[in-house]
Formats: C-alpha cells, structure tokens, sequence
C-alpha cells in the first residue's frame, strides 16, 4: 500500500477531518512507542484508512480525548483510545509491509537506491522481526501476496486483473480478518478486496512512464504491446479500469453496516479515490507536492 | 406441418446466426422453466416440440456442416445446466460456478454463457474479464435486457459516471413548498389578511 487512499479535504466535515487526524496521530504515537520513534516514517493513509475500518466495525466504541505531541506541542490533537487492538494491528501491518517494499526497492532499483536500502536494512529488518512475533497473521497475508505477486510478474500473459489479485486479496484478508462469522463477511471482503485492486493499480498507473523507460513490470504495459499506442492511450484505458474498480467499491460499501464513522469513510471512497485517479492520470507533477495534515 | 420459418417467425433468407437467436428466444419463452408462468404447460410443450421440430428442419435443410441436425439440443441441455450455475451464483457458491461453466466446451458457449462468466468475475473482482464477458454477451444477443443492463451498469463507471454521493433526502420537495404556502396563509389570515384568496 502506499498512500494512494486518501481522503478529499475540500468536501470533509470538520469533525470527520478531526476523527481522520486523530486517527493518524494515534497510529503515529502507536508506530514510536511499539517500534521506535524512526518507525513513524512507515505510517501512510493507506492505514489511516484500515484503521478507520477495523474501528467503525468494532462493537465497543473507541474514545478520543485530546492530548499534545512532541512534533507540534502548540497544538493538541485528538488521541484515539479502546481500539481493541486495532491501532496496534496497523502499526505491525505497518512495520511488516514496509520491510517487503524496501526489500521490492532493494530489487528493482539502481546503484544509488540500492546503497539506501542497504543502510535502512538492518534497523527495518529488527523491527520487522518484533511485527513478525507479534502479529503472525498479518505476516502470512503479506508474505503470501507478495510471493503471489512475483510468480504473477513473471508470467508471460499477466492479465490486469491477475496481477492484482495478490494485492487486493490481502487487503480484503487484512480488513475482513475476525469478521468471518458475521453476515456482511462477503461484503466486507469485497470491498477490501476492491479498495486494494485499486491501490495497486494506481501504483502502477503512477509508475507507468517510468517502467516503460525501464522495462519494469507493470500490468498496464499489455495494452502497449498490443498496437503500439502512446503513454496518454494507455492512461485512458487505465482510468477505465481504476473508475470501474473504484466504482466497485463505492457500490459495496452501502452493503456494510458500519457503526460509526460512516461519512469519513464515504468521503475517502466516493470522493477521495476519484480525486486521487484524476489526479495521477491528468497531470502526474500534482501528486507529489500534496501536503500532509 | 407448418412451414418452419413460421413458426421460427423469421424470413427464408435468414442467416443462420438469425435463425439460432430466433430459436433461442423462443426457446426461453416456451422452454420447460417458464412452463406455468403465464403459459399453460400443455400449449408451452406443444409449441417448444413445433419448434423444435421447425429448427431441425431447417437446419437439416440447409446441410448445416457445424453441429449437424440436432445441434439444437445442446442449446437445450445448455439451458438447464445454466439453471444450476445460476443457482450456485445467487447462493454465493461462486468456485462451483466458476468449475461448471468452464466444463462447458468453447463450441457450445453462447451469449448467456459470456454473461454468466461475466457474473462470477465480477462477484470475484476480476472486473476486466468481467467487462469483456459481459460485452462478448452483449454483442452474441444484443437484445437481451439482462445482458444490456449489466453491460451498462459497467460501462457507466468506466467512465467515472458511478454514484459518488449518498442521495440526499433532506431539501425541498414539492410537498414541503405547499405546506409552507399554506402556513403562510393561515398566518395571514391570523392577522387579518389573506395570502391565498381562494382558501
């Protein structure tokens, strides 16, 4: 995952914008007290978004309080308390998906991004084993896709939708995890599964022109092969596919009965992930300079 | 006996594709699961035998080299075993779906095949398959509502056309607008005027 799944501030309610910042910081002070302070810079979105899941699904209802934090002690922010265990989950899902992306780096760069990696191993590769022992679950469904999705990468006839599956599998396991005997299981599932496809794809829709320079894998490539069309061609189908799984998921989450939270996570799935697929379709400098919360 | 095109209800020139469709949506029409629904099972059997009878026929006639005489039957078998998968797609058994449809062999897949396919992606999240299925579907019997709407409700959101706002039930409806002219009158007429001569 990697910070595709954002929420639209413009349309956001203050007290959503105040739950989803809370959110963060908690998972944030969550990252430095299990791990250490450096571990905060695992912390994206993406995980905002499935803690606020996890949270709106729990029956007991978490609490926020306000409290200050040593990176801006002006100003107090929300701090969110009797998670059930659901910040701490993050926070391993986390440490354990950044040690396979920075071993994916470690593979796929050059001299220079290389050199990095090997510098930022030895701390990640520590607190990874600390995730491992702690969450073993989580550790199997990531271990699991990423293994599936470099036997997928080497497959001549990768389709869109098999090169996907292993992200967005996981992604529907990480969220639908503990709800197995409740009737909405299959909804839920879906919709994670739908919300990971699409962060995978919007990776590789982002990637695109720089794999088409390297030669890298990327699952849109298929439709350059087949008539030789330009990068802006293969953007049009792309956003296609990425409206299509988007729209996927903003039907399923009406199937949901989420128990509170329900307008932020409504914001991020019908407003958020549409802003983010123009986004990095139409001009792909605009991306980079979001600011933060 | 009748002439077969006829009762087809098609013209002697017919393509053989047009014959097969023709076939096919009487077949649904008349076929054994709608027998009771509207059509008295007696008449629905006799007519589905005419039919048959009339197909055959005319495929004989044409010396059909694919499927030979009776190659209406498969389409029949066809349709009771999609009863099945239609069953285990709507209980959410999506894997045996997915094996009975790919036990049918490619020569014998037709339009609701496509669709069904279409269906167990879709419920599966291989959208892209899914889309292709559904308009392979579309385009082997373009007249078919079920496969039209499906094929739509798709096309929409490639676009970025889905829905990206809960409808909003609060506002201004009509009814809001009388009851407020109405209250406006009443209190008009409190204070002795009249807003609404009428009433």
């Amino acid at each position: 995952m990697f910070g595709y799944i954002v929420a639209y501030k413009p349309e956001m309610k203050i007290k959503d914008y105040e739950i989803y910042k809370g959110i963060y910081c908690t998972l944030c002070k969550r990252l430095s007290r299990r791990y250490t302070p450096a571990a905060q810079l695992f912390l994206s979105y993406d995980f905002v978004f499935l803690a606020a899941v996890r949270l709106s699904l729990q029956e007991a209802c978490p609490v926020f309080h306000k409290s200050r934090c040593m990176y801006n002690p002006l100003a107090k922010c929300a701090r969110c308390d009797g998670d059930e265990g659901v910040m701490d989950r993050c926070a391993d899902t986390a440490v354990i998906m950044s040690y396979y992306k920075l071993l994916d780096n470690f593979n796929d760069g050059n001299f220079l991004r290389k050199a990095v990696c090997i510098f930022l191993y030895l701390p990640v590769f520590l607190m990874w084993k600390k995730a491992k022992k702690r969450n073993p679950h989580v550790q199997d469904t990531v271990a699991a896709a990423v293994s599936r999705q470099k036997e997928c990468e080497k497959e001549q006839h990768c389709s869109i939708d098999m090169a996907a599956d292993a992200s967005a599998a996981a992604l529907a396991n990480l969220m639908s995890a503990g709800h197995e005997n409740s009737a909405y299981y299959e909804s839920l599932r879906r919709f994670g599964y739908l919300v990971g496809r699409w962060a995978y794809l919007m990776d590789a829709a982002d990637d695109l022109a720089r794999d088409m320079k390297t030669g890298n894998f990327n699952p849109f490539r298929q439709y350059l092969k087949a008539g030789g069309v330009a990068c802006d061609d293969v953007k049009a189908s792309a956003a296609a596919v990425l409206y299509t799984t988007a729209g996927g998921a903003a039907a399923e989450i009406t199937n949901i009965p989420f128990r509170r939270f329900l307008p932020l996570l409504e914001n991020i799935v019908y407003l958020g992930m549409k802003s983010k697929t123009d986004a990095v379709l139409g001009t792909q400098g605009e991306t980079k300079n979001e600011q933060s919360v | 006996m009748n002439n077969p095109y006829e009762v087809l209800g098609i013209p002697e020139y017919a393509t053989e594709e047009q014959i097969k469709s023709a076939y096919r949506e009487l077949a649904r029409k008349y076929g054994d699961e709608n027998a009771g629904a509207g059509i008295p099972a007696q008449f629905a059997h006799r007519k589905m035998q005419e039919i048959n009878e009339a197909y055959d026929q005319i495929i004989t006639n044409r010396g059909a080299s694919s499927g030979g005489p009776r190659a209406q039957s498969a389409y029949y078998n066809g349709y009771s075993d999609y009863r099945d998968i239609r069953e285990k797609i709507n209980s959410g058994r999506i894997e045996d779906a997915q094996t009975l449809l790919d036990g049918i062999p490619p020569s014998a897949r037709d339009a609701q095949w496509y669709f069904l396919k279409g269906n167990v992606q879709d419920r599966r999240g291989w959208l892209e398959e899914a889309f292709k299925n559904y308009s392979t579907a579309c385009n082997m019997d373009p007249g078919n509502p079920e496969y039209r709407a499906a094929f739509d409700a798709m096309n929409r959101s490639r676009s970025g056309g889905y829905a990206t706002q809960k409808q909003n039930d609060t506002g201004c409806s009509g009814c809001d607008i009388c009851t407020g002219l109405l209250c406006t009158d009443c209190c008009c007429e409190c204070m002795g005027g009249d807003f609404i001569p009428c009433c």
